[in-house]
């Protein structure tokens, strides 16, 4: 390692342990790795500027952010409960069945698992934990986890954002994370009924058959929006930056004209913070254009890659590794960092080994979505301690039986690629058979 | 003037300067979402692909991110890793926002200067569609290189002074 790439490391650890914003923090060790290297400074303009301008697909973040916080305001989420509760209610662990089914659909419109926290995951913990029903641990445990189902699903950030640094297509990523987003969601399901069956939990009113019709008519229309986004994106009506701003106009159509349940002045707030979710990400974006500058200009890929290519290993112990490694930097580090740092270092090892991407791809999002989950420093168990007021060492010991479920999911789809790539492959979006 | 009014006042026109620059940016949040919906609606109602809304709403996308990481977010806001922050009693944690103010606040400092050197030199290159200069398009990030230091200077202020526990 060069004394450069030193004090670009050496900074940011410093920065980012201070507590400096993770973005600013990657920035100013870019200015610290030219300067010791009596290069340019303006070089970092030039890395950050041109690397936003040109990445087009990104105006899809901001975009896709304003649909969840527009349909979050204006009331879709009790729909959605309602549909979820008529359909798995009377299963055992019935409300936790809802909240995993529930984040499953609701997914489709935020594609953040902090924003499907914080959405049907919070109301849903509530509504467990409220006289008691199921421990408070378990409410905001099966939340967590639940959570873990939205960047699976179409509108998911953490797709798009994969799609762009590997060079993959968009509608492929998100055909890709269909099934294994039922698969998960069906283990999840299967923990819960396991666990409420051992501890005895609730079970809701069977919901009368002929009221389902009307159960789903109430939520059909936000639960149209997924279809409608992929239909535009495979059938090149719509480039994928253009689908999510139809997106958009559709959840403003409801909000507005279908439910009217949100004002003009209500909208501004909702636009605010989505300027801000918009700029929290887009500056660790900035700082890691900047870093990954650094990083390539030091050969770094070249030797991480040598050292595991001298490892020789099989395509399938390098997902092995791969896996472990997400899991881990995923304690830690957030989920655009690792992407956006990380992730492309990895990313040409997969291809010499011959790994399909889109398969790499699907296997990084799921295996960062578990890390989120992960005692002691998963993001969504911060997010759901800090909604629900429940301790952390409550929902640790609520955890543990579905982050087994997860990781099952995880090897089924590291061993069995086709779980990932059938979808994809039969729409014709991957080449080879 | 009276002591206790300079803080309000000032905390008056910050707090309106806030808000009117949030406004600002919805207002290009706002214009993004018009012009994607026009580019769109032009390609198949009128039949005439247009090239400009790409370009004009990159750009506006750009200025949204500087414009509110400049004028908007504190660092408060934005993703950061705070376990060891928050595991420090309030002097660990004043010591640590100092060093962190001085390290973010000096570097960019220092960096100020090259980089709006940088970017008034792209004066000279256009945009593709419109043809506007660069060296105003990447000015948001100009204003964004002179916000973090200040920001870092004004946090160093009141660090240092009796109320340091607000800042924390």
């Amino acid at each position: 390692m060069t004394y450069e790439l030193w004090v670009l490391l050496g900074v940011f650890a410093v920065a980012a342990l201070l507590g400096a914003p993770l973005g600013l923090s990657m920035l100013a060790s870019g200015f610290a790795y030219l300067a010791a290297g009596h290069q340019d400074l303006g070089l970092v303009v030039d890395q950050t500027m041109n690397g936003l301008y040109n990445s087009y697909l990104l105006i899809a973040i901001p975009l896709f952010i304003f649909v969840a916080n527009v349909m979050n305001a204006s009331g879709v989420i009790e729909r959605l409960l309602g549909c979820g509760s008529a359909m798995v209610g009377h299963l055992p662990g019935g409300l936790a069945q809802v909240n995993v089914l529930s984040n499953l659909i609701f997914s489709g419109m935020s594609g953040s698992a902090v924003a499907d926290a914080s959405g049907p995951g919070l109301i849903v913990a509530r509504m467990m934990a409220k006289g008691g029903r199921y421990p408070r641990g378990f409410a905001a445990a099966t939340s967590v986890a639940s959570a873990t189902l939205g960047p699976l699903m179409p509108t998911s950030i953490p797709m798009i954002f994969y799609a762009l640094i590997a060079n993959a297509s968009v509608g492929a990523m998100l055909l890709g994370g269909l099934i294994p987003a039922a698969l998960l969601a069906a283990a999840l399901m299967m923990a819960v009924a396991l666990v409420s069956w051992l501890r005895d939990f609730p079970r809701e009113r069977r919901t009368p058959v002929r009221e389902l019709p009307a159960v789903l008519s109430r939520a059909i229309l936000p639960l149209a929006l997924p279809g409608i986004l992929l239909g535009l994106i495979y059938s090149g009506i719509t480039t994928p930056t253009e689908a999510a701003a139809i997106a958009a106009a559709y959840a403003l159509g409801l909000a507005f004209l279908v439910y009217r349940t949100l004002t003009f002045a209500q909208l501004f707030p909702v636009i605010f913070a989505t300027v801000r979710s918009t700029t929290m990400i887009a500056t660790i974006m900035a700082g890691a254009f900047v870093f990954n500058f650094a990083v390539a200009n030091e050969n770094v890929p070249q030797l991480i890659q040598g050292t595991l290519l001298s490892w020789h290993l099989s395509a399938t112990a390098f997902l092995l590794c791969v896996n472990l490694l997400m899991l881990v930097l995923a304690i830690f580090l957030d989920e655009v960092t690792i992407l956006l740092v990380i992730v492309p270092l990895l990313i040409p090892i997969a291809q010499g080994l011959g790994i399909d991407l889109i398969h790499f791809g699907i296997v990084v999002v799921l295996n960062m979505m578990v890390g989120l989950t992960l005692p002691p420093h998963g993001l969504l168990l911060f997010v759901m301690s800090g909604l629900t007021g429940t301790p952390l060492s409550e929902i640790f010991k609520e955890i543990p039986p579905f982050i087994l479920a997860m990781l099952v999911v995880v090897m089924a789809v590291t061993f069995f690629p086709q779980i990932a790539l059938w979808l994809p492959t039969s729409a014709g979006l991957i080449a080879r058979g | 003037m009276p002591e206790p009014a300079a803080p309000s006042v000032l905390w008056r026109v910050a707090t309106r300067a806030t808000l009117a620059a949030n406004i600002v940016a919805a207002v290009m949040f706002a214009a993004v979402f018009l012009i994607f919906c026009l580019k769109i609606g032009m390609r198949y109602i009128a039949h005439n692909e247009l090239a400009w809304p790409d370009e004009v709403s990159i750009i506006l996308f750009i200025w949204i991110i500087f414009w509110a990481n400049a004028l908007i977010l504190s660092d408060r806001d934005h993703i950061r890793f705070d376990l060891l922050v928050l595991a420090m009693p309030p002097a660990g944690r004043r010591i640590m926002a100092l060093l962190r103010a001085l390290l973010i606040g000096g570097i960019f400092a220092a960096a100020t200067p090259p980089s709006i050197g940088y970017i008034r030199f792209l004066w000279r290159e256009h945009t593709p569609v419109l043809g506007l200069p660069l060296s105003w398009v990447y000015a948001c990030f100009g204003l964004f290189m002179i916000a973090v230091p200040l920001r870092a200077a004004w946090s160093l202020v009141r660090l240092c002074g009796r109320h340091w526990r607000t800042e924390l």
